[in-house]
This record gives C-alpha cells, sequence and structure tokens, in this order.
C-alpha cells in the first residue's frame, strides 16, 4: 500500500508542474518548486504517516517534478510523462544505497527516466509501419 | 549558482528544514526577486543556475567542512552548467544531473587527495 502511495506520489509530481507549464504557462522553476514546497510542508506540519517509506513522499514528488520540467518537444503527450514518473519512482526505489545523500540525485534518476522513456519512443518510430504500404 | 547552494545548505543545517522545503524556498525566493534587473542578465538564467544550486546544497554534510564543500562543488557544478547549454536541453532532470556532477567531481577529489596525503 505504501510503495502505491509512493508511485502515486510520483504520477502526481511529474503530471502537475508538466500541467503548470504546459496550460497555465508557468515559469518552469516555479511550476516544479511551488507544489513539491507545499507538499514537503503539508507533510511536515501534518505528520500522519507512520511508515517509514511514507515519509519519502516529499523526495518522490520533488524528484518527479523534474521529470514533469521536460519540455513538449520532447514529451508532446501527459502520458509519456505519466510513464517516466513511473520509472523515475522505480529507479528511486531501487536505487543503490550508495549515492544517499548526494546533492542532484534526485535529478539524476528524473534524467534518466526521461532519456529511458524517449528512447522508448525512438525505438518505436524505428518500427516500419506495415499499413502505410497498403 | 553558489549562493543558492550555500542558503540552501544554511537552511537545512541551521534551521533543521529538511532538504526539499529548504531547496524550494531558495529556489521560489530567486524566482520571486527580479536579480536579473539587479545585474543585468536573463532572469530565466539567473532562476535556472539557482535552481542547480538548490540541488548542490541539498546534499548531506560528508566532510567537516560541509560550507566549504558546497562552495567548491557549486562552482564546479556552474562550470559544467555553462560549458553545456545545449546538452540535453529540454529533458527533465538536467540540472539535477549538472549538480550531481560537480558534488561526485569534488567528492573524487576529495578522495585522491586524501589517498595522497594520509
Amino acid at each position: 500500500m505504501d510503495i502505491i502511495l509512493l508511485y502515486i506520489s510520483g504520477i502526481l509530481g511529474g503530471i502537475i508542474p508538466y500541467l503548470l507549464v504546459h496550460k497555465k504557462e508557468m515559469n518552469v522553476v516555479v511550476a516544479s518548486a511551488l507544489p513539491s514546497l507545499t507538499i514537503a510542508l503539508l507533510w511536515h506540519l501534518f505528520p500522519f504517516h507512520e511508515s517509514e517509506l511514507l515519509q519519502e513522499v516529499p523526495l518522490v514528488f520533488y524528484g518527479a517534478s523534474f521529470v514533469g520540467m521536460v519540455n513538449q518537444k520532447i514529451f508532446p503527450k501527459r502520458l509519456q510523462v505519466v510513464f517516466a514518473s513511473i520509472v523515475f519512482t522505480f529507479v528511486y526505489l531501487n536505487s543503490s544505497k550508495f549515492f544517499n545523500g548526494f546533492g542532484g540525485g534526485l535529478g539524476t534518476a528524473a534524467c534518466i527516466s526521461v532519456i529511458a522513456i524517449y528512447g522508448l519512443m525512438s525505438l518505436k518510430k524505428l518500427i516500419p509501419n506495415k499499413n502505410k504500404d497498403k | 549558482m553558489v549562493v543558492a547552494a550555500l542558503a540552501t545548505t544554511f537552511l537545512t543545517l541551521e534551521f533543521n528544514f529538511d532538504t526539499v522545503t529548504s531547496s524550494a524556498s531558495v529556489a521560489l525566493l530567486f524566482c520571486m526577486l527580479p536579480f536579473g534587473k539587479w545585474l543585468k542578465i536573463n532572469q530565466k538564467i539567473i532562476q535556472t543556475a539557482a535552481y542547480t544550486g538548490c540541488f548542490v546544497g541539498m546534499c548531506f554534510p560528508f566532510t567537516p567542512f560541509h560550507y566549504l564543500f558546497i562552495f567548491f562543488a557549486s562552482l564546479v557544478s556552474g562550470i559544467i552548467f555553462v560549458l553545456s547549454p545545449n546538452v540535453l536541453q529540454g529533458f527533465g532532470g538536467k540540472l539535477g544531473s549538472t549538480a550531481f556532477s560537480g558534488i561526485a567531481m569534488i567528492t573524487f577529489l576529495i578522495y585522491l587527495f586524501g589517498l595522497i596525503w594520509i
């Protein structure tokens, strides 16, 4: 259940800044920092969670917000951002503890997720469309 | 970038804020204040550089001279930021990767000097 909540926070963390930037034309940095700060303050002021895993919700949301900062030319559709956010949450939960405490770790994981989904999209374009000839 | 990194570190260590709160607060401060007008530089570049600095400031205090570490790590991150304007442009997480690269380089240098001198 805790892991599902982390994945949900990752998806929301990715999609909210993406929508703020591309629908409300908000500044990219503000679109990422403002919702993340809101969630972090709420989590800090109302500590209704007991699980150690749920304490990482603000970090997952913040890291996923970097995925949401992506340009629309890279990810034109919202579903791609959702997939990248899911990949980010997976990477975050399963990454080595060696780089724990390193600043920029969240951003690097977000970058890896974006590149992974972008790579899959590029591979999909290479597949020839058989229906085109008919 | 250096100012943002040191400010984030200061908020985290002295006021006991968690890293997300300090980083996001400093980033929003840099977005709200018209540094671009005062320094006559594009405001968007300052915001982006400051955000990168915030990620550097999120680093856990590994060394006893943490502020000095953050200073040099943000300098290196700044150099990487300036030298790579078109690398991964538009990709989410680019700023975080830049910050990570700076911190990793300084950590490696500290490790090398530790090996040489100790």
